[in-house]
């Protein structure tokens, strides 16, 4: 399979074209190896960080998972984000579901949250 | 009652700007902040991406807000929540309006950090009807994000700055559908990873040099007709099309809100919609400064921290030793640069000149010309969307009557 | 006094009196009905059986400026009149804004759509009268219906069917209907054997009151209720007292526009980009309304469509 994208890594922004061959991946126009790389993780695996928002009892919740996740994966995290209830404190930092995407990144809260406040 | 030093804007700007003058000794600040909690524009920006440059990291920006809260409040100082600034004099009067009622604040020094506002669809002269549907990107994101309400589930959207893209993306992970995003331009004006990250990763289609002409729909909104635009940025007959949505989001444009400095009697610059200022951001007004959105459009809310705490800084300098007597040279926009900040500099140091270029290449060159002193930097590539900056050694500034920056393609 | 909003589908008449209902099975009984439905007069009349005039109209468009550029024109100016009206004017308004249209065009079905050769029409015959008029600092367009009817003359008469019409005002209709009011009155008050209201208050006190006061003036009423110092639409200066003072007038402001038109909340430069949120919240706080059902002007102009998250 072969693509065609822009990198992503710096401003120079590289075209670059990827091809899947025997097992590896085929990087050209990349000026720097951080290209070759991001490339590579965008034909094997590609994935994102998801942020998103969580319904607490007074307003919403910013949140955002705790590593980048399989790109195939998002929307299904996202469905597991908007079941989730949050009805007590929280601590910026803190991780209000385990495991996000059925591989077990967790979700971090984005700011502190206090349920009393309106 | 008299305060030292005023910071009207508690968002990114205002947040900095007080820290950094604290720490150069004021203490008597106070910052007005018209909503229920401070952080600005940030609190609704809930994607990554902030910080880059500064902390190093990919902050969200409720997280970059955050960092500058915390230092706010473990100096102590005051943030005035849910007031309103209705009124600023050049005597530097700060007239203000909260639930306990109006008052006005004697401020030794001003700082604007106002941030800005969105273009509304209104300016735009789009025909058609007035119907339920349309959003400014920004309130869309509000709602989105602050209040949870998703606005629609089939979205155009007419801009392709960053707020755009953000909201292309942050629609269709909530379930939408985006049907495209439409530029007037021939390029985007947003960041290359938000393309990708924001467009590309959910195939959603980008229409450059293409415009809504017209708004359909009785109640809600059921349709746009788009159409391509030539290259003065005129419709083309027969190239409408009409697309079927529930929702448009407009991201046509950030303008800076100045109508307090206006009343102050400043004057703008019409290229920047913000006041002229020096490399200290001092306006017009001897001991009001000015930093971040409402001096001019930023795109990475880490140089505007850092315009901040200039201003921060010069505030607390202006406090401590009064107005001095400086000797200015203006700065200017040469070929291709739309305009350069501050509009003027002070002789005897490094100054560095913040600048937009008019068009995007690549392999630029940035022309720095201070009387006889040419000097030149080179950029791998260079876009009007990305503000650009380069500094000016003090040793060139010293017999040059001004300024200018140009921005050419490398021979 | 109360109001209903709704389109009147039919009429019966009974001893009782008159008996109007929508199409949505709400009525409204009246011993005496006043036909003042302007584009819409000759269908109401119809309604009630009479069927004595026709009425047209012409659509027009207009461009309003920022407040910025209300000094642009000191004075209303506008070209000779012709028969087809005023014409294209260019003047200051009440509230400070910059003004430029109308443009006249015949239509046979009602629309308050502009066209997209509007405001190619308005702008050239606006430059015509005043120079350096600042079209960057345009912030909405909008139209409306002017309705004739074929006497050409106010038609200002009771029906067969024993209601008024007030059909047909045309230009210079603005400036006369404190008049035509009276006049309507002075009929229907005759025609009920009504007395005069020694309690009558004539003057009904703005909306929008709140930012000319002092600033003493305004602490007096923030003391009184601390959402008079809560501003809601940062343009226009509304504060929260006065959306609330909408939502509770009679009859109530229960959409984004109707609070729109009594404060001016969502009338400036931003055009509800900041404000309109918190008045969306306040209608789900007063009405108890949930987030699905606010509207921008009734029925099915829904602001939230998308659900919840």
């Amino acid at each position: 399979m072969k693509r065609e994208f822009v990198c992503i890594e710096c401003p120079r922004g590289c075209d670059l074209t990827a091809e899947t061959a025997q097992g590896g991946v085929i990087v050209a126009g990349n000026f720097c190896p951080r290209g070759k790389m991001y490339a590579e993780a965008e034909m094997t695996c590609p994935r994102r960080i998801v942020t998103s928002t969580v319904r607490a009892a007074h307003g919403m919740i910013p949140v955002k998972t705790g590593g980048e996740i399989r790109k195939e994966k998002i929307f299904e995290a996202m469905a597991r984000i908007r079941a989730l209830r949050v009805d007590r404190d929280v601590r910026q930092g803190e991780a209000l579901s385990a495991d996000i995407d059925g591989e077990g990144t967790p979700l971090i809260a984005a700011a502190s949250y206090r349920n009393g406040e309106r | 009652m008299k305060k030292q030093l005023v910071i009207i804007g508690g968002g990114p700007a205002g947040l900095a700007a007080a820290v950094a003058a604290y720490d150069a000794g004021v203490r008597d600040i106070a910052v007005i902040e018209r909503e229920e909690r401070a952080g600005g524009i940030l609190k609704q920006c809930i994607h990554n991406g902030f910080g880059l440059t500064r902390f190093k990291e990919s902050m969200t920006g409720p997280e970059y807000a955050q960092r500058f809260l915390d230092e706010v409040n473990a100096r102590g100082i005051e943030i005035m929540t849910g007031t309103f600034v209705t009124g600023l004099g050049a005597d530097k009067k700060v007239t203000c309006m909260n639930e306990r009622g109006v008052f006005t604040l004697e401020a030794g020094a001003v700082i604007l950090a106002m941030g800005c506002r969105e273009r509304s669809k209104g300016a735009l002269n789009i025909a058609g009807t007035r119907p339920a549907g349309l959003f400014s990107a920004g309130t869309a994101q509000k709602y989105v994000n602050i209040y949870g309400h998703l606005p629609g589930r089939r979205v155009v959207i007419l801009g392709s700055g960053d707020i755009g893209l953000i909201m292309a993306r942050r629609m269709t992970l909530e379930g939408a559908k985006v049907e495209c995003v439409c530029e007037i331009m021939e390029h985007s004006g947003g960041l290359r990873r938000n393309i990708a990250q924001c467009l590309d990763d959910f195939g959603i289609p980008l229409y450059l040099e293409h415009t809504i002409v017209e708004i359909k729909g009785k109640e809600r909104v059921e349709s746009v007709v788009i159409a391509q635009v030539d290259k003065e940025k005129k419709p083309i007959l027969g190239t409408e099309r009409e697309i079927f949505c529930d929702t448009v989001l407009f991201s046509v444009g950030l303008i800076p809100e100045n109508e307090l400095t206006k009343g102050a009697g400043l004057a703008l610059d019409p290229h920047t919609k913000g006041c002229f200022v020096d490399e200290n951001r001092e306006t017009d007004i001897p001991g009001v400064f000015a930093c971040g959105n409402v001096l001019h459009v930023h795109d990475l809310v880490d140089f505007v921290s850092e315009e901040a705490e200039v201003a921060g800084r010069a505030a607390a300098a202006y406090l401590a030793c009064g107005e001095r007597e400086r000797a200015y040279i203006p700065t200017e926009a040469g070929e291709n640069v739309g305009y350069v900040l501050p509009q003027r500099a002070g002789k005897g140091k490094d100054v560095k000149l913040y600048f937009r270029v008019r068009s995007a290449f690549r392999n630029a060159v940035i022309r720095v010309e201070a009387g006889a002193a040419v000097k030149t930097y080179r950029r791998i590539a260079v876009a009007p969307g990305e503000m650009e900056n380069v500094t000016v050694k003090a040793a060139d500034l010293a017999d040059a009557p001004s300024v200018r920056v140009s921005v050419v393609r490398e021979a | 006094m109360s109001a209903c909003s709704g389109a009147a589908a039919g009429a019966q008449q009974s001893a009782a009196g008159w008996r109007i209902f929508s199409a949505d099975g709400r009525e409204v009984w009246a011993r005496a009905v006043v036909n003042c439905a302007g584009a819409g007069a000759e269908q109401v009349a119809r309604l009630f059986g009479d069927a004595f005039f026709r009425i047209g109209f012409r659509r027009g468009e207009y461009m309003l400026f920022d407040r910025a550029a209300g000094a642009h024109a000191v004075h209303t100016v506008f070209s000779v009149p012709t028969k087809a009206g005023k014409g294209v004017l260019v003047t200051p308004t009440a509230d400070g804004n910059l003004l430029a249209g109308p443009t006249s065009v015949e239509e046979e079905t009602y629309t308050t759509a502009v066209r997209r050769s509007a405001f190619a029409q308005i702008a050239p015959k606006a430059s015509a009268m005043l120079k350096n008029i600042p079209f960057g600092q345009v912030i909405t367009s909008f139209a409306g219906e002017r309705a004739y009817s074929d006497r050409h003359d106010f038609i200002l008469e009771w029906g067969k069917s024993g209601v008024f019409h007030a059909a047909g005002i045309e230009s210079p209709g603005l400036t006369s209907s404190p008049a035509i009011a009276a006049h309507i009155a002075k009929e229907v008050s005759a025609a009920l054997g009504a007395k005069k209201n020694a309690g009558f208050v004539p003057v009904r006190r703005s909306i929008h009151w709140f930012k000319d006061l002092s600033a003493e003036e305004k602490n007096a009423v923030i003391a009184q209720d601390a959402a008079y110092g809560r501003i809601v639409c940062r343009c226009e200066e509304v504060t929260l007292g006065e959306v609330r003072d909408a939502m509770r007038q009679n009859p109530p402001a229960r959409t984004l526009d109707g609070i729109k038109l009594r404060t001016r909340a969502g009338m400036g430069r931003c055009q509800s980009g900041f404000c309109q949120p918190s008045v969306f919240n306040e209608l789900m706080r007063e009405f108890g309304m949930a987030a699905k059902e606010v509207t921008k002007f009734g029925g099915k102009s829904n602001v939230i469509v998308g659900g919840e998250l």
